[in-house]
């Protein structure tokens, strides 16, 4: 079913919409939430509690994206998640992607930034669009989706070390530009 | 800010991004043909089918096929062959002859007309060969020293070659022994024919056989015998001899 009439649905309080959403997007869903948590309890139950965000926003909202809107909430929730479960934040992927990020941030003219997220969303737009699009694939898919390499490997094509090296330079580059752009 | 702050600034990045790259099958990337093992697996493949064509494809040896060799010593030696004799200083495909009277490009100026023949045509015949460049006149027999040898001339054993002006019609040979083989001295090209030839023009023909025995060769004008040549093996002197009885 396509987006706008899943929409509908919500707007009309149709039960019918979930399960359209889930039918559409569940998979995906599923693999955003794994990917930050590792773990396939925690995961459906972060899809669920998304189901039933996407119900309590939609109305108002009415998004033009229903992917981008109903993955942000999904990525959300399992980061929330995956915050309380600290502990355990080493086996997961989430983990991993936040120690490789710790390298664009280790600095020692550091601004401890007041910067609010929104305007390092801006500056990470702009970085994201000067990239080609295996490399804006790779880096959505791994720092936005966390896809582990093999994964990204599958999805690609391309060999599992040339993506920890593309993803090397990538992350060097970004750190140069978010150094530019004085957000470190 | 650390990483984390990062992490979570990364959710409010565009839609777009996440929308485009929300299904990996649509990013798929194809692998070049010609990085795929099955590409050079089909190069290998059609290289040893080509090879092995190459190796075990018969020579050909019909009367009519064509060998084609311009320069090359190997036509050279061919021709050699055909006479039974090994020359390695010949460097051109034109044939020359030990103690060569006259060429056989050039019809010889005492040469024996034929007899006359409807519309007044007019033939003539001249041998030649390594030792003798003559016309061969009727009951005229002219010795041609052999030199075969089977291991000097597997391929194509001793020859005769005869210079031949057919009348306007022209001639057909016949042979009841061995077969005919024309040579283009200018390309090099060597032509085998089988048993019967049709001559149109002046040219040189050879006759050529395997096994050094006797032989008769008929000249044929429009189904007429006009004239006959005799070929007899000496097996003591290792000579053939070539008289025109008719």
């Amino acid at each position: 079913m396509e987006d706008e009439k899943i929409i509908e649905l919500f707007f009309k309080r149709s039960e019918n919409a979930i399960t359209e959403l889930s039918q559409k997007y569940g998979q995906l869903c599923m693999t955003v939430s794994m990917n930050i948590l590792g773990n396939n309890e925690d995961a459906e139950e972060c899809v669920n509690d998304s189901y039933f965000g996407v119900w309590n926003a939609i109305p108002p909202h009415k998004p033009d994206n229903l992917t981008a809107f109903l993955c942000k909430i999904v990525r959300n929730l399992s980061l929330k998640r995956c915050s309380r479960n600290s502990a355990e934040k080493r086996k997961s992927n989430y983990g991993v992607c936040i120690d490789e990020l710790d390298e664009c941030l280790l600095s020692a003219n550091t601004v401890e930034s007041e910067l609010e997220f929104g305007e390092l969303s801006g500056t990470l737009d702009k970085f994201i669009a000067q990239l080609d699009k295996t490399n804006q694939f790779l880096f959505v898919r791994r720092y936005w989706f966390m896809d582990s390499y093999e994964s990204l490997s599958k999805s690609t094509g391309i060999k599992e070390q040339a993506i920890r090296t593309r993803l090397s330079r990538i992350r060097s580059n970004l750190k140069k530009f978010l150094a530019e752009q004085e957000v470190i | 800010m650390d990483s984390k702050d990062l992490i979570h600034a990364m959710n409010n990045i565009d839609d777009k991004y996440i929308s485009e790259f929300a299904d990996t099958s649509k990013f798929k990337k194809k692998t070049k043909f010609y990085l795929m093992p099955r590409f050079y697996g089909s190069i290998a493949a059609l290289f040893v089918i080509g090879i092995s064509i190459f190796i075990f494809m018969p020579k050909n040896n019909s009367p009519t096929d064509i060998i084609q060799n311009n320069t090359s010593t190997e036509s050279e030696t061919y021709h050699d062959d055909f006479f039974g004799i090994t020359n390695n200083q010949q460097k051109t495909p034109q044939p020359t002859y030990e103690n060569d009277v006259n060429t056989a490009n050039e019809p010889a100026d005492n040469a024996v007309k034929g007899e006359n023949f409807a519309d007044d045509n007019i033939f003539s015949i001249k041998v030649c060969s390594a030792e003798i460049s003559t016309e061969l006149n009727l009951n005229d027999t002219v010795q041609i020293k052999g030199d075969y040898n089977p291991v000097m001339s597997s391929s194509r054993g001793i020859g005769i070659e005869f210079e031949i002006t057919p009348i306007a019609n022209g001639l057909t040979l016949q042979t009841d022994n061995g077969n005919f083989v024309t040579w283009n001295k200018d390309t090099g090209e060597i032509t085998n024919h089988s048993s019967e030839y049709f001559i149109e023009e002046k040219s040189n023909v050879f006759w050529t056989t395997l096994s050094p025995e006797n032989a008769v060769i008929k000249i044929l004008s429009r189904n007429n015998v006009i004239s006959v040549i005799n070929i007899y093996y000496d097996e003591n002197t290792n000579t053939f001899s070539a008289q025109r009885i008719q």
